[in-house]
């Protein structure tokens, strides 16, 4: 391919929208020099686009790393325009200079109509379609800017520049690398505006596409931005998808199926769908950019049924005088990732007079904090936030309902939450959270009131939001070390958190030593291809005997995936059964299509894949890794441990025996395993309760030592050890 | 004085032409050349760039009005300098190596103009030593440091670095500027101001100036 020409145009139409150019300059219709700006425009319209010197560039070839077909293209205006543009700002003609430069932006972005026009019939000719634009620095580093200058020759035919920092010169010039597909019908050619990091773009496009979405219930309308995907339009809406493995074509968690109109099949649905199951329309939303409108109709789906573990350990016995609080009830509140949880406290007993669990409704930005990190440095801080306040807000307003009490009753409030959830609640800067060195806004302990934390229809009753350690070990694992008294014993004992962080404690009254372990979401059914929450109709208990596969589903209901309990047991009986051998290969009748579980109500097979295998193999050597590095810090074995707190609602369902045959677990610890439930609720429940509790916390955030797993060589060999399944 | 006020309001509203008359009646009138120039002229560019700090105006109006005052500026110019008036400070100022942005760069310009620097533009892709031979030659105070990319955004530190090398880095103020600059940035490579804004940087730079010389 690389025996390709260059194809050069020049002959090409010159234009200049004024629109555009009004739109780049931010030019308001109301502003006052609305007039002026325009008439200076019309004046200079003609003289600017003599000065044009338009021209592409396209080459097909390939990329040197990757070896993938690509068309490279470099679209130019000429030098002209730059120049002049400095010279009226130089002279002090400021808006001039200004309209020169939007102007030679808006004649750039009208070259690429006869671009693609080209490009068309330069793929028609090889039979070639193309699946993706990539621009710098969106898409693509800067670096390969220069890729793109050498490929289409711009120095021979075009006498083009490129600068040190890889800018092209003339600087009104584009690159553009599409990449090719062997499918001729697809040609995703459009600049994706919803990729595109500036939000306060003038020109960012409009929608163009409309899709009627179907589920069950309802049926909604959604207007797509070009280049925009199903999964993406999703987003904002109540019909949103879990996009455990952020939209990257993997999961299969975002499938959706085209009941009318056309959606190119791409490669990660060849992957995930069989091929009547692609007859029939199903579509990964996440690779699905429609060019034209349609209706699609989503899976059945449960995930208003989400339940978040209510109990805890540890007795919840008053110990506040009680004479001082002028209420009955407080309110205390975890806000997990997935979850939120509830409890109304009856203060005078200390026993909860209601539950109360919601899905957390951020999760339509993704499952993981990551992703919900990102989509409040996208600009979604505020949606994010309104989302938790509503959260909280019916939470507790169910609370009441069920408990028949008034706002008059309730005197206090605690609420519990990983760093990420507090910095979105509070609606904090979330940017240092994703980035290293990994900074938080503000980890203290927070003195508010319900009507400014949830919502100003409430009345101000005092509200506390739990201290936290750091970035990655928030107040939901200071609540939970004081929830189950890590912090009061002599003993040494632990507490690990088995969601996507693995945030796990060791330690005793005199010190805590605490560490995420970035166990990935693998145990809340992430990354697992028919993973799922802990729903009704979720596989959650799996037995294997003499090749006779029997599974439990939450609730009775027909299966519709697995939860973190049942990706624990298929492995341990595939392991126990020797289909999973100890390097964690799957035997090779199911290596290509997966271990069959199940079938759902519509028939589709629910499989455990291999990669499934080799996704737990990760999560479980890091968790392993974590609790002996902790204790190797300690200086103490698995015998000196006097208990083992798991916390989470999976950890409450998880068969520990099962999980130590797996790995994930020190056997000599399986024994001293505790189910401890949300010990982040239970640790909110004793704020309420325990005059105590919040010197604990408090001198728990300052004192907490946190241990850099990443970098540790303990942790990398012990890791690396574990990866495998231990013969019997 | 009324005309001084007036050439301000005409500023702040982009008349060119009202502006241009009215600093050559109170010249006519005698009144003095540097208080058209700091309390008419400059003072309603100001305005402006407050407003535009306010998101209260956008890009065209600041345009709009820095046309007028460089009208204005332009009649003013033969007396100032027949008078000797000073400016307030004098800034080197260009986008760093590699990079050729210009427009930001050029609104920083014309915003410091406006609060009455003297400017020296380097234009684009401009090397390290440059911002410094320039700055010794014309005896400035402040370098001002422009970068668009994250790739060309190293070379501001190139330039700090260079400046210590040479023993010359307590000599001047060092501002940086940019999209993806932040303040975290500007504090690790050493520059002394990081402003999110033309307006903003224009402003910094004249504060900075008078209590480096107070």
């Amino acid at each position: 391919m690389d025996q390709e020409q260059v194809i050069k145009l020049t002959d090409l139409p010159v234009r200049t929208d004024r629109a555009d150019v009004l739109r780049m300059m931010e030019l308001k219709e109301d502003s006052p020099v609305y007039e002026e700006v325009l008439e200076e425009y019309e004046d200079v319209k003609e003289e600017l686009e003599a000065m044009c010197a338009p021209a592409v560039l396209i080459r097909f070839g390939t990329i040197p790393e990757s070896g993938e077909r690509a068309a490279f293209v470099l679209l130019t205006v000429g030098g002209k325009l730059g120049e002049y543009s400095t010279q009226q700002f130089e002279t002090g003609d400021c808006l001039k200079g200004m309209i020169a430069d939007s102007a030679a932006d808006s004649m750039l972005f009208h070259l690429e109509e006869p671009m693609m026009e080209a490009l068309r019939q330069e793929c028609a000719l090889r039979k070639v379609g193309i699946s993706r634009r990539m621009e710098a620095p969106v898409d693509m580093p800067m670096a390969r800017q220069k890729l793109i200058f050498e490929k289409t020759h711009a120095e021979q035919e075009l006498g083009m520049g490129i600068s040190t920092g890889y800018m092209f010169r003339p600087v009104k010039s584009q690159g553009i690398i599409f990449l090719l597909t062997e499918d001729p019908d697809v040609f995703r050619v459009q600049h994706d505006c919803s990729k595109c990091p500036r939000l306060d773009c003038p020109l960012r496009k409009k929608p163009a596409v409309h899709m009627t979405v179907r589920d069950r219930e309802h049926t909604g309308e959604i207007d797509l931005e070009p280049g925009q995907s199903i999964l993406e339009a999703l987003a904002g809406t109540d019909q949103y998808f879990e996009a455990i493995c952020g939209g990257n074509g993997h999961c299969g968690k975002c499938r959706v199926r085209v009941a009318e109109g056309k959606l190119a099949v791409t490669p990660e649905d060849q992957k995930v769908f069989s091929t009547s199951e692609l007859a029939d329309g199903w579509r990964l939303s996440c690779r699905a950019y429609p060019e034209t409108d349609l209706i699609i109709e989503l899976p059945q789906r449960n995930t208003e049924t989400y339940e978040a573990v209510t109990q805890f350990e540890g007795d919840t016995a008053v110990l506040r005088e009680s004479s001082s609080l002028p209420g009955l009830y407080g309110i205390a509140a975890d806000i997990g990732t997935t979850t939120i949880a509830m409890q109304l406290i009856d203060l005078k007993t200390g026993s909860a007079a209601a539950s109360a669990s919601r899905i957390n409704h951020q999760r339509r930005y993704g499952a993981d904090v990551i992703s919900r990190i990102q989509a409040s440095c996208d600009g979604k801080g505020d949606e994010l936030r309104k989302s938790i306040r509503e959260d909280l807000r019916a939470g507790m307003e169910e609370l009441l309902r069920k408990a028949k009490v008034s706002w008059e009753d309730i005197s206090c409030a605690a609420i519990a939450g990983n760093t990420t959830m507090i910095h979105l609640l509070m609606g904090y800067d979330c940017s240092g959270l994703g980035v290293y060195p990994f900074t938080p806004v503000n980890l203290d302990l927070i003195e508010s009131s319900l009507n400014l934390l949830v919502s100003d229809t409430f009345p101000c009753i005092p509200a506390a939001i739990l201290p936290g350690i750091s970035t990655y070990v928030g107040g939901d694992i200071v609540s939970g070390i004081v929830c189950c008294g890590i912090d009061q014993g002599e003993k040494i004992s632990m507490l690990v958190d088995l969601g996507t962080n693995g945030e796990m404690a060791a330690g005793n009254r005199e010190r805590i030593l605490t560490a995420s372990t970035a166990a990935g979401p693998a145990f809340e059914g992430g990354n697992i291809q028919w993973g799922t929450g802990s729903i009704p109709g979720a596989i959650s208990r799996v037995a294997l005997n003499s090749g006779e596969i029997s599974v439990e589903t939450i609730a009775d209901a027909p299966p519709s995936g697995i939860c973190g309990t049942g990706v624990v047991e298929t492995v341990s009986e595939l392991v126990r059964n020797e289909i999973v051998d100890e390097t964690g290969l799957l035997d090779e009748d199911y290596f290509d299509d997966g271990f069959p579980l199940a079938r759902t109500e519509d028939g589709q097979q629910i499989v455990f894949t291999q990669q499934d295998v080799r996704e737990i193999q990760l999560a479980k050597a890091s968790v392993r890794a974590g609790i002996e590095t902790l204790l190797l810090r300690w200086g103490i074995t698995e015998e000196d441990v006097d208990t083992l707190y798991i916390a989470g609602g999976f950890g409450f369902q998880l068969d520990v025996e099962k999980a130590a045959f797996i790995g994930m677990l020190p056997p000599a610890l399986a024994g001293k395993a505790k189910a401890a439930g949300n010990t982040s609720l239970g640790g909110a429940v004793k704020y309420l309760l325990d005059s105590s509790a919040r010197e604990r916390m408090e001198k728990l955030a300052r004192t907490t030592e946190e241990m850099n797993l990443s970098g540790d060589a303990d942790f990398n060999r012990i890791y690396m050890e574990q990866m495998m399944f231990a013969e019997e | 004085m009324a005309i001084i006020e007036e050439i301000s309001e005409f500023l702040q509203k982009g008349r060119a032409k009202n502006v241009k008359t009215l600093v050559q009646q109170a010249l006519d009138e005698g009144v003095d050349p540097k208080a058209i120039l700091n309390d008419g002229l400059l003072a309603g560019m100001m305005v402006i760039g407050g407003k535009f700090k306010r998101n209260e105006v956008f890009v065209p109006e600041v345009l709009v009005a820095a046309r007028a005052m460089n009208a204005g500026i332009a009649i003013l110019e033969p007396k100032l300098v027949e008078i000797g008036n000073k400016p307030v400070g004098k800034a080197v100022i260009g986008t760093v190596k590699g990079d050729l942005h210009d427009i930001g760069k050029n609104l920083v310009v014309m915003m410091m103009k406006g609060a009455g620097m003297e400017i020296y533009d380097l234009g684009v892709d401009v090397e390290p030593d440059v911002f410094i031979e320039k700055a010794e030659e014309v005896g400035a105070d402040i370098i001002g440091m422009s970068a668009l990319l994250t790739t060309t955004m190293p070379n501001m530190k190139t330039v700090i670095d260079r400046m210590n090398e040479k023993g010359v880095r307590d000599k001047y103020i060092v501002m940086v500027g940019g999209a993806p600059v932040n303040q975290t940035f500007a504090d690790e490579i050493g520059a002394d101001y990081y402003t999110p804004d033309a307006a903003t940087a224009a402003e910094m730079a004249k504060k900075a100036v008078l209590e480096k010389n107070a």
